[in-house]
């Protein structure tokens, strides 16, 4: 009966448009009544859950990531990839995602990038003769790449929600590869879809311009190499390779790039503390309700339901996926993340899937979410930029779609994607 | 498909204000109170960056690594967790699943919008008030690491929960949100 309570007024509050940090202690607060325990466990719990040494790192990357794409990154990160694969069939759509990568290595955030990169790129795009639908699709299918290069505030959280047991640094390598692979699919498919589309190419600036613009761009990517580098040698913990990126990121943005004003810089600190207040809510919220799952050992119940379906890992692997997908067209990812890794995480472990293999999946999946209606925060941005309704933008992007949906079956099936560099690294 | 109109970090206004209609006094002065808990949010931020950059330079210039920075740093980052959260409270910016009020008659989706205020509200009572009292309760405590009393660490619980009570109190009665603001 409690679980039910806890569950059913969740799925009420959320219904019915209360913001999910409120209804996480709402459906926490009237199941702790139910079982006759004291109510401020909610509030201590809330406190204790949102006062994790990692989660600092959250804030900061965040913030610095704001530093960067209002300091001048993105317009050098787009440069140098116009001046890389330009050229090639689908021209600014290629060049599209080469930058949504490259900036995701700066960001770290999906939503950042689609901003960022395609608010640079669709108008451009569209100046070019590019139909609008394929400007926002590439930009809003390639900001996805973001969520799982470091530093990716997401695999933070992920780490968080597990308890804190799983390195970062770990997390933080084996999302290379993946992304790797999903910018190369999505490369590909912007290639045949661009040939198809007669789509032009650009001209190629020569291999002097291509070195001019790395070298513009190098202060940015260098931010990514010293935080990926720094936290696997050991120099500093990922909390203080992140408070290293914000003073980088100031000094570049206002020293090289020279664009950061006192007012940016103002606004920028804005920005990040109102989106930090929102994930860091959220998180303190599912403490306590995380607290009640592992009360009324529910992640038990749930490998034991699981575990009576099927023995077979990859079934249930497809399986975790498939309701993850659900989930994930109603919730954003941040509560995604902190509400299901308590739940889904034992029942993964419990069939021998590795929990940095685990976190990949959710990511990417969840990273699915944020472009699948009725809550994709990137869907809405990204249409919101082309200027273009989301019924539009939804007629053409499955090729898209379907290519990262594709890359997270191989992410799930083939784990040595996700482990292979993290246990090279290792040694 | 309705798609919501999307305000990405808009800062037209410090404090976040959404009020569409002539502000009242009263607006006017919790426009004041929304843009000072954004600025100390924001110096908590600049602070917490400020604090982990001393703990590498300690360790790896002066040679001594200090124990005060993590439990301060988590302060701070309380303090921007609560005061950002209110803030968000004020801008309707907050995550959520929008779009069945959204989409829902003017008086069910009025009757939603109250609702939702009055659980934020009481949420936002109920942090005040406890953490007020865990406050009292610890303040006579060292906190373990720096030197700062213990209940210090429910300050920002007990503040963020008022200001998050007064202004979901406030939304209650303004004019129902036309943007929906968006966060990963």
């Amino acid at each position: 009966m409690a679980v039910a309570i806890l569950f059913g007024v969740l799925i009420v509050m959320l219904f019915i448009g209360v913001p999910v940090g409120f209804a996480l202690i709402t459906a926490s607060l009237l199941t702790v009544l139910y079982l006759d325990l004291p109510s401020i466990i909610v509030v201590q719990q809330t406190v204790a859950g949102a006062s994790a040494a990692s989660l600092i790192a959250i804030p900061l990357f965040i913030f610095a990531g704001e530093l960067m794409m209002r300091g001048g990154i993105s317009e050098r990160l787009i440069a140098f990839a116009a001046s890389l694969v330009g050229h090639v069939r689908g021209g600014l759509g290629q060049v599209n995602v080469l930058a949504s990568l490259l900036f995701g290595g700066v960001s770290g955030s999906a939503i950042a990038d689609v901003s960022a990169i395609g608010g640079t790129m669709i108008p451009q795009m569209v100046k070019r003769g590019f139909d609008r639908d394929f400007a926002v699709n590439v930009s809003m299918t390639a900001a996805l790449v973001a969520l799982l290069v470091p530093p990716s505030h997401n695999l933070i959280l992920y780490s968080a929600s597990a308890g804190g047991s799983i390195s970062i640094a770990d997390l933080f390598a084996a999302g290379i590869i993946p992304a790797l692979l999903l910018t190369g699919a999505l490369l590909l498919v912007t290639y045949i879809i661009a040939r198809k589309r007669g789509y032009a190419v650009e001209i190629f600036p020569g291999w002097f311009a291509v070195l001019r613009r790395f070298v513009s761009a190098l202060p940015g990517l260098l931010l990514v190499a010293m935080i990926f580098f720094g936290i696997r040698a050991g120099i500093f913990t990922a909390v203080e390779s992140a408070s290293i990126a914000v003073f980088y990121a100031v000094l570049i943005t206002t020293l090289v790039y020279r664009k950061l004003t006192w007012e940016s810089f103002k606004t920028t600190c804005g920005g990040a503390v109102r989106t930090t207040g929102l994930i860091l809510f959220v998180i303190g919220a599912a403490a306590s309700f995380g607290w009640l799952l592992a009360y009324l050992q529910v992640p038990a119940a749930a490998v034991e339901v699981l575990t009576g379906i099927s023995d077979n890992k990859y079934i249930m692997l497809l399986l975790m996926v498939l309701v993850l997908l659900v989930i994930g067209t109603f919730m954003d990812l941040a509560p995604l993340i902190i509400i299901c890794t308590p739940i889904f995480l034992p029942v993964a472990k419990a069939f021998g899937v590795d929990p940095i293999h685990f976190g990949v999946i959710l990511i990417l999946k969840g990273g699915l979410g944020l472009i699948t209606p009725p809550v994709g925060s990137v869907l809405f941005v990204g249409t919101a930029i082309g200027g273009i309704s989301v019924t539009d933008a939804l007629k053409t992007i499955w090729p898209f779609y379907l290519t990262a949906l594709g890359v997270l079956l191989i992410v799930v099936y083939v784990p040595a994607l996700s482990l292979w560099l993290p246990s090279l690294l290792r040694h | 498909m309705t798609r919501p109109e999307v305000v990405a970090n808009s800062l037209h206004h410090p404090g976040g204000s959404v009020i569409d209609t002539q502000p009242t006094p009263l607006n006017r002065a919790l426009d004041r109170i929304a843009s000072g808990a954004l600025v100390i949010a924001c110096i908590a931020l600049v602070c917490m960056a400020t604090v982990e950059a001393w703990q590498v330079f300690a360790r790896y210039v002066l040679n001594n690594s200090p124990s005060w920075t993590e439990p301060v740093a988590l302060v701070l980052m309380s303090t921007t967790m609560m005061f950002g959260a209110a803030v968000g409270v004020r801008a309707n910016k907050h995550f959520g699943f929008f779009i069945v009020a959204h989409n829902a008659s003017p008086p069910v989706r009025r009757a939603l919008h109250v609702i939702a205020r009055l659980i934020a509200t009481s949420i936002g009572v109920m942090f005040a008030v406890w953490g007020g009292e865990m406050l009292i309760d610890a303040w006579d405590f060292p906190m373990a690491g720096a030197p700062l009393p213990q209940g210090i660490v429910f300050l920002p619980m007990c503040l963020g929960g008022a200001l998050i009570a007064i202004f979901s109190l406030e939304q209650m009665f303004a004019p129902l949100p036309a943007t929906i603001e968006l966060v990963e």
